[in-house]
Protein backbone atom coordinates (compact mmCIF):
# COMPACT_ATOMS: atom_id res chain seq x y z
CA UNK A 1 0.00 0.00 0.00
CA UNK A 2 1.03 3.36 -1.16
CA UNK A 3 -0.69 6.86 -0.61
CA UNK A 4 -1.01 8.54 -3.63
CA UNK A 5 -2.27 12.04 -1.62
CA UNK A 6 -0.83 12.50 2.03
CA UNK A 7 -2.24 10.43 4.64
CA UNK A 8 -5.01 11.68 6.89
CA UNK A 9 -3.94 13.26 10.22
CA UNK A 10 -5.26 10.12 12.05
CA UNK A 11 -2.96 8.21 9.91
CA UNK A 12 -0.24 10.01 11.15
CA UNK A 13 -1.48 10.31 14.47
CA UNK A 14 -1.73 6.05 14.51
CA UNK A 15 1.88 5.98 12.74
CA UNK A 16 3.17 8.26 15.87
CA UNK A 17 1.40 6.29 18.33
CA UNK A 18 2.23 3.32 17.32
CA UNK A 19 5.63 3.30 16.04
CA UNK A 20 6.07 -0.59 16.50
CA UNK A 21 3.51 -1.21 13.78
CA UNK A 22 4.55 -1.82 10.43
CA UNK A 23 2.82 1.70 8.91
CA UNK A 24 3.11 2.57 5.32
CA UNK A 25 3.18 6.23 6.40
CA UNK A 26 7.18 5.45 6.73
CA UNK A 27 7.66 5.21 3.84
CA UNK A 28 5.86 8.28 2.64
CA UNK A 29 7.58 10.54 4.78
CA UNK A 30 10.90 10.85 3.09
CA UNK A 31 9.10 12.25 0.18
CA UNK A 32 7.00 14.90 2.16
CA UNK A 33 7.98 17.46 4.41
CA UNK A 34 4.75 18.90 4.97
CA UNK A 35 4.00 15.65 6.37
CA UNK A 36 7.54 15.44 8.12
CA UNK A 37 6.61 18.54 10.29
CA UNK A 38 3.52 17.00 11.07
CA UNK A 39 4.73 14.11 12.69
CA UNK A 40 7.01 16.22 14.51
CA UNK A 41 4.07 18.13 16.20
CA UNK A 42 2.73 14.97 16.68
CA UNK A 43 5.69 13.85 18.11
CA UNK A 44 5.83 16.87 20.61
CA UNK A 45 2.40 15.73 21.49
CA UNK A 46 3.14 12.22 22.26
CA UNK A 47 6.41 13.26 24.72
CA UNK A 48 3.37 15.46 26.64
CA UNK A 49 1.41 12.18 26.72
CA UNK A 50 3.79 9.66 27.60
CA UNK A 51 4.53 12.26 31.06
CA UNK A 52 0.74 12.64 31.87
CA UNK A 53 0.46 8.74 31.74
CA UNK A 54 3.40 8.28 34.11
CA UNK A 55 1.82 11.36 36.06
CA UNK A 56 -1.25 9.83 36.45
CA UNK A 57 -0.20 5.72 37.11
CA UNK A 58 0.83 6.23 40.27
CA UNK A 59 -0.50 5.24 43.08
CA UNK A 60 -1.47 8.52 43.77
CA UNK A 61 -5.02 9.27 42.77
CA UNK A 62 -7.27 12.21 43.08
CA UNK A 63 -8.28 11.97 46.85
CA UNK A 64 -4.78 11.10 47.73
CA UNK A 65 -3.55 14.21 46.27
CA UNK A 66 -6.15 16.36 48.11
CA UNK A 67 -5.03 14.22 51.40
CA UNK A 68 -1.68 15.85 50.87
CA UNK A 69 -3.07 19.22 49.77
CA UNK A 70 -4.66 18.85 53.42
CA UNK A 71 -1.02 18.07 54.99
CA UNK A 72 0.51 20.85 53.42
CA UNK A 73 -1.77 23.40 54.22
CA UNK A 74 -1.94 21.97 57.82
CA UNK A 75 1.98 21.98 58.05
CA UNK A 76 1.88 25.33 57.28
CA UNK A 77 -0.70 26.97 59.16
CA UNK A 78 1.09 24.60 62.20
CA UNK A 79 -2.54 22.67 62.35
CA UNK A 80 -2.03 19.25 64.07
CA UNK A 81 -2.81 16.97 61.53
CA UNK A 82 -5.36 15.26 63.30
CA UNK A 83 -7.59 18.49 64.06
CA UNK A 84 -10.04 17.82 61.59
CA UNK A 85 -10.54 14.23 62.66
CA UNK B 1 -14.97 31.57 39.63
CA UNK B 2 -14.81 31.75 35.80
CA UNK B 3 -13.84 28.91 33.77
CA UNK B 4 -10.81 31.63 33.00
CA UNK B 5 -9.70 32.30 36.21
CA UNK B 6 -10.22 28.64 36.82
CA UNK B 7 -7.59 27.79 33.90
CA UNK B 8 -5.43 30.65 34.37
CA UNK B 9 -5.42 31.75 38.13
CA UNK B 10 -4.78 35.74 38.26
CA UNK B 11 -0.75 35.34 39.21
CA UNK B 12 2.48 37.67 39.35
CA UNK B 13 5.86 37.73 40.33
CA UNK B 14 4.92 37.99 43.70
CA UNK B 15 3.98 34.56 43.80
CA UNK B 16 6.35 32.77 46.35
CA UNK B 17 6.35 35.81 48.48
CA UNK B 18 2.28 35.02 48.70
CA UNK B 19 3.12 31.94 50.25
CA UNK B 20 4.42 33.62 53.50
CA UNK B 21 0.62 33.51 54.01
CA UNK B 22 -0.01 30.03 54.20
CA UNK B 23 -4.05 30.91 54.26
CA UNK B 24 -3.28 32.81 50.41
CA UNK B 25 -4.78 30.21 48.00
CA UNK B 26 -1.50 30.69 46.45
CA UNK B 27 -0.29 27.77 49.06
CA UNK B 28 -3.34 25.75 47.95
CA UNK B 29 -1.58 26.04 44.03
CA UNK B 30 2.07 25.49 45.27
CA UNK B 31 0.98 22.67 47.59
CA UNK B 32 -0.69 21.08 44.58
CA UNK B 33 2.20 20.48 43.03
CA UNK B 34 5.06 20.37 45.36
CA UNK B 35 3.11 18.55 47.99
CA UNK B 36 3.10 15.11 46.18
CA UNK B 37 6.40 15.79 44.69
CA UNK B 38 8.13 15.46 48.16
CA UNK B 39 5.62 12.96 48.86
CA UNK B 40 6.21 10.23 45.59
CA UNK B 41 10.03 10.95 46.24
CA UNK B 42 9.83 9.88 49.92
CA UNK B 43 8.12 6.76 48.72
CA UNK B 44 10.62 6.17 45.78
CA UNK B 45 12.72 5.96 48.88
CA UNK B 46 11.29 3.15 50.47
CA UNK B 47 9.52 5.08 53.20
CA UNK B 48 5.89 3.77 53.73
CA UNK B 49 3.09 5.98 53.63
CA UNK B 50 3.07 7.31 56.96
CA UNK B 51 6.40 8.10 56.38
CA UNK B 52 6.17 9.88 53.68
CA UNK B 53 3.27 12.14 55.01
CA UNK B 54 5.40 13.38 57.88
CA UNK B 55 8.08 14.10 55.17
CA UNK B 56 5.82 16.35 53.52
CA UNK B 57 4.30 18.31 56.66
CA UNK B 58 7.97 18.65 57.93
CA UNK B 59 9.07 19.56 54.78
CA UNK B 60 6.01 22.39 54.14
CA UNK B 61 5.95 22.76 57.69
CA UNK B 62 9.74 24.11 57.65
CA UNK B 63 9.11 25.72 54.26
CA UNK B 64 6.03 27.88 55.85
CA UNK B 65 7.97 28.82 58.61
CA UNK B 66 11.40 29.90 56.04
CA UNK B 67 9.15 31.96 54.08
CA UNK B 68 7.48 34.04 57.19
CA UNK B 69 10.82 34.62 58.26
CA UNK B 70 13.90 35.63 56.12
CA UNK B 71 12.98 33.72 52.88
CA UNK B 72 15.01 35.95 49.62
CA UNK B 73 12.99 35.19 46.60
CA UNK B 74 15.52 34.56 43.43
CA UNK B 75 13.82 33.35 40.73
CA UNK B 76 17.42 33.51 38.62
CA UNK B 77 18.09 31.02 40.62
CA UNK B 78 14.94 29.13 41.36
CA UNK B 79 16.23 29.39 45.34
CA UNK B 80 12.86 27.92 46.49
CA UNK B 81 12.73 24.61 44.90
CA UNK B 82 16.48 23.83 45.46
CA UNK B 83 15.72 24.97 49.35
CA UNK B 84 12.60 22.16 48.92
CA UNK B 85 15.46 19.61 47.60
CA UNK B 86 17.49 19.86 50.50
CA UNK B 87 14.85 19.96 53.07
CA UNK B 88 13.45 16.69 51.27
CA UNK B 89 16.47 14.77 51.08
CA UNK B 90 17.20 15.67 55.03
CA UNK B 91 13.78 14.71 56.11
CA UNK B 92 13.82 11.51 54.35
CA UNK B 93 17.23 11.04 55.40
CA UNK B 94 15.81 11.50 59.04
CA UNK B 95 13.61 8.76 58.80
CA UNK B 96 16.05 6.55 57.51
CA UNK B 97 17.91 6.91 60.17
CA UNK B 98 15.38 6.28 62.57
CA UNK B 99 14.52 3.07 60.48
CA UNK B 100 18.12 2.29 60.79
CA UNK B 101 18.06 2.11 64.34
CA UNK B 102 14.86 0.60 64.41
CA UNK B 103 16.63 -2.29 62.46
CA UNK B 104 13.19 -2.09 59.80
CA UNK B 105 13.67 -2.21 55.92
CA UNK B 106 12.75 -0.02 53.75
CA UNK B 107 9.59 -1.09 51.54
CA UNK B 108 8.96 1.55 49.65
CA UNK B 109 9.27 1.10 45.80
CA UNK B 110 12.14 1.58 43.40
CA UNK B 111 14.48 1.60 46.65
CA UNK B 112 17.87 0.82 45.00
CA UNK B 113 17.72 3.53 42.59
CA UNK B 114 17.06 6.19 44.38
CA UNK B 115 18.34 4.81 47.56
CA UNK B 116 21.69 7.25 47.04
CA UNK B 117 19.87 10.82 46.60
CA UNK B 118 15.92 10.81 47.20
CA UNK B 119 15.42 13.73 45.34
CA UNK B 120 17.84 13.09 42.30
CA UNK B 121 14.70 12.79 39.96
CA UNK B 122 12.86 15.89 41.54
CA UNK B 123 12.93 17.69 37.52
CA UNK B 124 11.22 14.71 36.64
CA UNK B 125 9.04 13.89 39.05
CA UNK B 126 8.06 17.85 39.15
CA UNK B 127 7.43 18.08 34.71
CA UNK B 128 4.87 14.63 35.82
CA UNK B 129 3.35 16.80 38.63
CA UNK B 130 2.72 19.78 36.86
CA UNK B 131 1.04 17.99 34.36
CA UNK B 132 -1.12 16.23 36.62
CA UNK B 133 -2.02 19.46 38.10
CA UNK B 134 -2.82 20.81 34.31
CA UNK B 135 -4.91 18.37 34.22
CA UNK B 136 -6.93 18.92 37.41
CA UNK B 137 -7.10 22.30 36.39
CA UNK B 138 -8.70 21.73 33.05
CA UNK B 139 -11.49 19.07 34.19
CA UNK B 140 -12.67 21.54 37.02
CA UNK B 141 -12.42 24.30 34.52
CA UNK B 142 -15.82 23.64 32.21
CA UNK B 143 -13.32 24.62 29.40
CA UNK B 144 -14.10 21.02 27.86
CA UNK B 145 -16.92 18.90 28.22
CA UNK B 146 -16.89 15.81 30.59
CA UNK B 147 -17.85 13.89 28.21
CA UNK B 148 -15.05 15.35 25.68
CA UNK B 149 -12.51 15.12 29.17
CA UNK B 150 -13.53 10.91 29.03
CA UNK B 151 -13.00 10.77 25.89
CA UNK B 152 -9.56 12.28 26.06
CA UNK B 153 -8.54 9.92 28.60
CA UNK B 154 -9.68 6.85 27.59
CA UNK B 155 -7.80 7.13 23.91
CA UNK B 156 -4.99 9.16 24.89
CA UNK B 157 -4.06 8.08 28.65
CA UNK B 158 -5.86 4.71 28.53
CA UNK B 159 -4.45 3.05 25.18
CA UNK B 160 -8.14 2.70 23.64
CA UNK B 161 -8.76 2.93 19.89
CA UNK B 162 -10.11 5.43 18.56
CA UNK B 163 -12.75 3.00 17.16
CA UNK B 164 -13.47 1.50 21.14
CA UNK B 165 -13.98 5.42 22.09
CA UNK B 166 -16.17 6.41 19.38
CA UNK B 167 -18.44 3.01 19.78
CA UNK B 168 -18.39 3.60 23.64
CA UNK B 169 -19.36 7.55 23.61
CA UNK B 170 -20.88 7.78 20.56
CA UNK B 171 -18.22 10.32 19.31
CA UNK B 172 -17.19 10.19 16.02
CA UNK B 173 -14.14 8.80 15.84
CA UNK B 174 -12.12 11.54 13.45
CA UNK B 175 -13.25 13.83 16.24
CA UNK B 176 -11.68 11.68 19.06
CA UNK B 177 -8.39 12.88 17.40
CA UNK B 178 -9.51 16.05 17.66
CA UNK B 179 -10.60 16.08 20.78
CA UNK B 180 -7.06 14.75 21.73
CA UNK B 181 -5.07 17.38 19.85
CA UNK B 182 -7.24 20.25 21.50
CA UNK B 183 -7.07 19.05 24.61
CA UNK B 184 -3.01 18.49 24.70
CA UNK B 185 -3.11 22.21 23.40
CA UNK B 186 -5.53 23.17 26.18
CA UNK B 187 -2.71 21.20 28.71
CA UNK B 188 0.40 23.19 27.52
CA UNK B 189 -0.98 26.20 27.62
CA UNK B 190 -2.17 25.59 31.13
CA UNK B 191 1.64 24.15 31.41
CA UNK B 192 2.63 27.42 30.36
CA UNK B 193 1.38 29.37 33.09
CA UNK B 194 2.24 26.93 35.91
CA UNK B 195 5.78 27.99 34.41
CA UNK B 196 4.64 31.80 34.80
CA UNK B 197 3.84 31.03 38.47
CA UNK B 198 6.83 28.85 39.87
CA UNK B 199 9.60 28.88 37.20
CA UNK B 200 10.71 26.21 35.10
CA UNK B 201 10.75 22.40 36.44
Amino acid sequence: MWFRRCPTTEQLDDFVAHPEVENPVAEHLPKCEECRAAVQSLLAEKHVLDDLRQATATDLNDARREQIVDICRDAARGTPKDAHA
Amino acid sequence: MSAQEALFPPTSLTMIDALADPSSPRWEQFARIYGPIVFTLARRAGLNEQESEEVVAAVMSGFAQRMRSEFQVDYSRGSFRSYLRTVTRNEIGNVRKRRRRAGAPLDGVDVPSDADDPVLHWSDVERRERLAECLRRLRHSGEISPRDFEAFEMFALRDMSAAEVAAELGIPAKRIYSIKHETIRRLQAINRQIENEFGEA
